[in-house]
């Protein structure tokens, strides 16, 4: 008998720790299920699976649900739990982890120009395409709080990044003399021979920032330079007609610089880095430095070892990509594939689907 | 999930008329859209969607050639994640932008100077396809009158009501909602979009809600240009119904 009455205590006990419970003002409490919380009324089914019954919501100061969440409903609780919310998200830290991220990929550099052997001049656009490569490191070391407390939830890094393109094939269009249309080569050998040659582009930014809980935000600068490889260069003959000019080809210069400029990097991730999140980054993580420096990428955490990433370019080109991620005991591989859908550029249209693909292949880790 | 059918005004300059006013012709519009969200916690609400506005064919005799409308889906899978505080709700993500168009096969010339041509065929349009970050921002609890911004979220048209403002009453299982949709148009980021105006009713019984809208063309944008429409053309009219459950 004694046995029996201890298990319906325990049962009872249990069930209590199971239910809802709503705190009155008068001091009373009422156990069961809310069904239902309106500004002016709160309809629960008591424990003991009774009929419904309902309080005036200007009766009751707190409700604490089963699993544990608490909400106050005093004016001064929903006013202040608000405000609460948005304090306690801004005090906490995040995850205040170091990373190390390694990336690497390819895809095809495209080089458009128009062809006047199509009759529709809206719609002349053609391209020839050639090997590219992107890799890139990034390291970054959070929470600074030896320097001074006040860098707690601080953070900073630097990362570098190359993508280089091979020379791009001339292609020669052919003549078509009813339509006095000459023979022609594209890329034109007359033009800039800028545009013809392997090109590489180095970026190299320095960064620093803030991890909190539910947001974290870095700002920094990248230095952007392009190198080309000039193979050849054609000189003037020194007896050269001014009116018809004549020039041997010569030796180039090798490596040299193209251009050089600065510009800002940045990441902001919104939500919890172990929940979904979003975040959006310029020149930062695993980027590409000509088509997609600019993106944004929505993470969905799936399990404990697998979060799926969705995400697309912004800038310099319009682009979509999944990325699935595996990650185990602080290391992350993740596969980045994807489809450029807008060049952004006026020469560039009409591409094949599979000519417009892309991928790369990152390892993260995280102490 | 939700559903619409109205018409896709297309507009060109007339050449009937001596001061080239710019007129429209009308082809069918249909537009279907699911969206999905699981909530694990206040702080934690993730989602997919995806809209699908198809535009057919159609032209119209202009004096001395045709215009034309060609074929168009435009498809926008999109992904979100945000924040539900109660007063107040969150929520951002990215929308892919995906146009497809039935090309004509392309001319060219031959050496000879014969002219040949290509299979015509749906293919993307890499001229107007995009991606841009959608979000959502909700003022109010869902259980009270309450006021959204959407851009990309929600029942939407690719082509009318890309971006909407929506004041929502509820009254116990009825719900009312005025809705505004704004022209958003920003070059090289945002794709046009028209400016309707529309009404909405729904009613939930258990968890399942049941709505009607009907909404009317008060701008049109998006069409290839600013036409002029009379008022109350039929073409202007847009309805629709749609169906949410609480699983």
């Amino acid at each position: 008998m004694k046995r029996i009455i201890i298990t319906f205590a325990a049962l009872s006990f249990a069930n209590l720790a199971m239910a809802d419970t709503i705190y009155l003002k008068d001091g009373i409490e009422k156990h069961g299920t809310v069904l239902k919380l309106t500004p002016s009324v709160i309809e629960y089914r008591p424990e003991g699976d009774k009929p419904v019954e309902s309080i005036p919501t200007k009766e009751a100061v707190r409700i604490k649900y089963e699993d544990g969440r608490s909400i106050g409903l005093s004016s001064k609780d929903r006013e202040s739990g608000l405000m609460n919310k948005f304090k306690s998200a801004a005090d906490t830290q995040g995850l205040l982890q170091n990373h190390l991220l390694i990336w690497g990929g390819a895809h095809n550099h495209i080089y458009g120009y128009r062809d006047s052997r199509y009759l529709d001049q809206n719609d002349n656009f053609d391209y020839i395409k050639t090997d590219s490569q992107q890799m890139g490191i990034e390291l970054n070391i959070a929470g600074l709080s030896d320097i001074d407390p006040a860098f707690s939830s601080t953070r900073m890094g630097f990362n570098i990044a190359g993508y280089r393109h091979d020379k791009i094939k001339p292609r020669t269009l052919y003549s078509v003399p009813l339509h006095n249309i000459p023979e022609e080569t594209v890329p034109a050998p007359e033009k800039d021979a800028f545009d013809n040659n392997i090109k590489w582009w180095y970026d190299f930014g320095f960064f620093i920032g803030i991890d909190k809980k539910v947001f974290a935000f870095d700002l920094g600068l990248t230095l952007r330079t392009i190198l080309i490889t000039e193979e050849k260069r054609k000189k003037l003959r020194p007896d050269s007609d001014p009116d018809a000019p004549q020039y041997d080809e010569v030796d180039g210069r090798g490596l040299m610089f193209d251009d050089a400029n600065a510009a800002l990097n940045a990441l902001l991730r919104l939500g919890m880095e172990d929940r979904t999140h979003i975040t959006f980054t310029a020149f930062r993580a695993s980027y590409d430095p000509v088509y997609g420096a600019v993106q944004g990428k929505v993470s969905f955490p799936i399990a404990t070892f697998f979060t799926l990433n969705t995400g697309a370019y912004f800038w310099q080109t319009k682009a979509a990509f999944l990325e699935p991620e595996i990650s185990l005991y602080g290391i992350a591989l993740a596969y980045k594939a994807g489809l450029i859908l807008n060049y952004r550029d006026k020469e560039i249209k009409n591409l094949s689907i599979k000519d417009c693909a892309f991928h790369s292949v990152s390892l993260a880790y995280q102490w | 999930m939700h559903t619409e059918q109205g018409s896709y005004n297309k507009v060109y300059r007339s050449k009937e008329y001596t001061d080239n006013t710019s007129t429209f012709f009308p082809v069918l519009m249909q537009n279907y859209g699911i969206e999905t969200f699981i909530k694990r916690s206040e702080s934690e609400k993730a989602g997919i969607g995806y809209v699908r506005t198809i535009i057919n064919e159609g032209s119209v005799y202009n004096l001395d050639h045709y215009e034309v409308q060609p074929y168009t889906e435009i498809n926008i899978p999109y992904v979100f994640c945000g924040t539900d505080m109660g007063i107040i709700g969150l929520e951002i993500g990215i929308s892919y932008y995906l146009v497809f168009k039935k090309y004509e096969g392309r001319r060219y010339l031959n050496s000879d100077g014969s002219v040949s041509e290509d299979d015509a065929d749906i293919r993307l349009d890499q001229k107007n396809s995009t991606v841009f970050p959608n979000f959502l921002i909700r003022i109010f609890p869902e259980n009270k009158y309450h006021f959204k911004l959407a851009l990309s979220r929600g029942r939407f048209n690719a082509v009318d009501s890309l971006l909407t403002a929506s004041f929502i009453y509820p009254v116990k299982n009825h719900s009312a909602e005025f809705f505004y949709s704004l022209p958003a148009d920003i070059p090289g980021f945002l794709p046009g979009s028209n400016q309707r105006t529309g009404l909405a009713y729904s009613y939930t019984l258990f968890n399942v809600t049941l709505g009607f809208t009907g909404s009317y063309l008060s701008f049109n944008h998006a069409g290839g240009g600013d036409g002029n429409m009379p008022l109350f053309d039929i073409n202007n009219f847009s309805c629709g119904i749609f169906l949410e459950m609480l699983l």
